[in-house]
């Protein structure tokens, strides 16, 4: 069962991986709004050369408007210009309250939100398509505005946690049911954006299944604040694979989960019954993403070791690896860790050279203490950790649209075994939690 | 009866306890360098003496977090010490300490000094391109004093 493997815009400095390691490696791309409303003769020109004309959609970030107003200001206390900037193409229901106040669901009676939807849906046919119509990059390939739209149009959304379940829910119903009427035979796609809390209520997440399953739409986007895949327990993942499976309908209608990692992947494989039709991620921490924006912190070069599905600290691998002998020869590096052509790139016939991965700086920071000296990643060692994470994350796509159900649980079960003798039962439980799932057990 | 109590000077922050143990180290003959970026984090002091390298990893009490820290030093030092500012040494730290052949340097408040409470073993775990990376750094920071 195919799985698309969608990609997320972040910044710039980051454009070339789109096309990485192949041009046709992504099913799509999703842009956030207020990155749009900030650059979109940017991303215009990113769209047209640097993604070989694959689909994108926009991700409207209506929900950035319903929290406390720090969330949307720099270190000036200024709210972003990104944001008052999208708030002012999407009206005044929310740039009246932008940086002042949250908005709430009493500021959206029926007339101000059909304007908002419109808005919103206006937004986003037309912020990138038509700068795209008149890029130099189109020159040549002379496409229309209208074909340059995104694939689908997303209906403005609003996060739903516990404390705000009942007054959100209706107004985002209604929001999908007026985009609907507002199409203009675009595709809408219904945004279930929930708190980890919703997704664990089973009495709201019928509701939720109920309310959104009824939408006449095209299909879903899904994410749950801050899940972590690999922490997560097995109460809290099966209910996502359920919350997929049910607004799946039986395949009748794509469901993407905005911010997954393996298990989402697998859960839309055969191993999963099909619960998402693709799956996105970013190019940096982008399989767990935190509704409200939290600090960035220092960036520590991870590497992904392919049969546990995860990113670990530089030094972390580098301990398990020399511990192990799998950096005493490269042959011995690239059987038991990773043969991707990165790796064999990096590696070179020498093992020492995995210390390329992890190479870094000091820099002097000021701290409230005074000054502290941190350590950060060369440009380069975050090179190879990324590109070494797209190749693998590319064949974990690949694997589980093309491999069986058993085959992609007994992998599950292999890295288990192989990898619980050398780090533990704790670190490795997140292979077990997900093979039992997929397994029904 | 009752006993009079020893007056210990008050330990101010991790600084300044870092501070003692680079005295300490220094009186020993070694060259020491603070704060060194290895991996991702920052070795409080690395202390060198001849083509010896000792990594010291420095709490005023959260010696198990200490510990903690101590472990990817292994890729990179022949000697792993963790220094403390407990009023004395827990046992429990001691034996762990000792398991891990990881040294122990005890700031005696009573005296406003360091002494050894256990030295480190020799470890055999280093890994030399690991090494390299972190002998670059301190020559770009430099050494104490």
């Amino acid at each position: 069962m195919k799985v698309e493997h969608w990609m997320t815009f972040a910044t710039f400095a980051e454009q070339d991986y789109f096309s990485y390691p192949k041009k046709d490696t992504y099913d799509g791309i999703v842009v956030n709004a207020n990155m749009v409303a900030h650059a979109p003769d940017g991303l215009a020109a990113f769209l047209l050369e640097k993604t070989d004309g694959r689909p994108y959609i926009i991700d409207p970030v209506t929900h950035a408007f319903q929290h406390d107003p720090s969330a949307v200001k720099n270190s000036e206390g200024k709210v972003r210009k990104s944001i008052r900037t999208l708030s002012e193409k999407y009206g005044g229901a929310v740039s009246n309250h932008v940086g002042a106040r949250p908005v709430t669901a009493d500021d959206f009676p029926t007339a101000t939100l059909r304007e908002f939807v419109v808005n919103c849906l206006g937004f986003q046919r037309d912020a990138l398509s038509v700068p795209m119509e008149g890029a130099p990059a189109n020159k040549y390939l002379g496409q229309s505005a209208e074909q340059c739209q995104p694939q689908a149009l997303v209906a403005p959304y609003f996060y739903l946690d516990e404390a705000c379940f009942d007054q959100w829910l209706p107004v985002n119903i209604a929001s999908a049911a007026i985009a609907v009427e507002n199409a203009r035979n675009a595709q809408i796609l219904a945004a279930v954006v929930l708190s980890k809390s919703v997704l664990n209520n089973p009495a709201a997440l019928a509701r939720v299944v109920e309310q959104y399953t009824a939408l006449p739409v095209s299909g879903y986007l899904v994410w749950v604040d801050e899940l972590d895949e690999h922490s997560a327990g097995s109460i809290l993942l099966k209910q996502l694979r359920h919350l997929g499976l049910s607004l799946r309908a039986g395949g009748t209608r794509s469901v993407l989960s905005l911010h997954g990692g393996y298990f989402s992947i697998l859960a839309g494989s055969d191993a999963g019954g099909g619960a998402f039709s693709g799956v996105a991620h970013g190019p940096e921490f982008g399989e767990v993403r935190a509704v409200v924006p939290v600090g960035g912190g220092i960036p520590i070069p991870r590497y992904y070791i392919p049969e546990l599905h995860r990113r670990v600290k530089y030094r972390e691998a580098l301990q398990l690896f020399a511990s192990e002998g799998w950096l005493e020869d490269a042959a011995s590096f690239h059987a038991a860790v990773c043969e991707c052509t990165e790796c064999l790139a990096t590696i070179a016939g020498n093992p020492k050279n995995f210390v390329k991965f992890g190479e870094s700086t000091a820099v002097t920071v000021r701290r409230k203490s005074g000054f502290v000296r941190l350590d950060y990643p060369t440009p380069e060692a975050k090179e190879h950790c990324l590109k070494h994470y797209l190749q693998r994350k590319d064949r974990e796509y690949k694997a589980a649209s093309s491999q069986s159900a058993a085959v992609l649980r007994d992998d599950l079960k292999s890295g288990h075994a192989k990898y619980k003798a050398l780090l533990g039962a704790e670190e490795v439980s997140h292979l077990e939690i997900w093979r039992r799932i997929f397994a029904g057990e | 009866m009752k006993t009079r109590r020893r007056q210990s000077t008050p330990v101010r922050s991790e600084r300044y306890v870092v501070e003692k143990v680079v005295q300490f180290l220094r009186a020993t003959d070694y060259r020491v360098a603070c704060e060194v970026p290895s991996m991702g984090q920052s070795i409080d002091v690395v202390a060198l003496k001849g083509r010896w390298l000792m990594c010291v990893e420095v709490k005023l009490a959260d010696w198990r977090r200490g510990l903690g820290q101590c472990r990817a030093h292994r890729l990179v030092a022949d000697y792993v010490a963790l220094a403390v500012a407990t009023v004395s040494v827990p046992p429990s730290l001691r034996e762990e300490a000792a398991a891990r052949g990881v040294g122990i340097i005890h700031f005696d408040r009573s005296v406003d000094a360091c002494v050894w409470a256990l030295k480190p073993t020799l470890i055999r775990e280093m890994w030399p391109p690991q090494r390299r990376q972190l002998s670059s750094a301190i020559r770009d920071i430099g050494y104490e004093g």
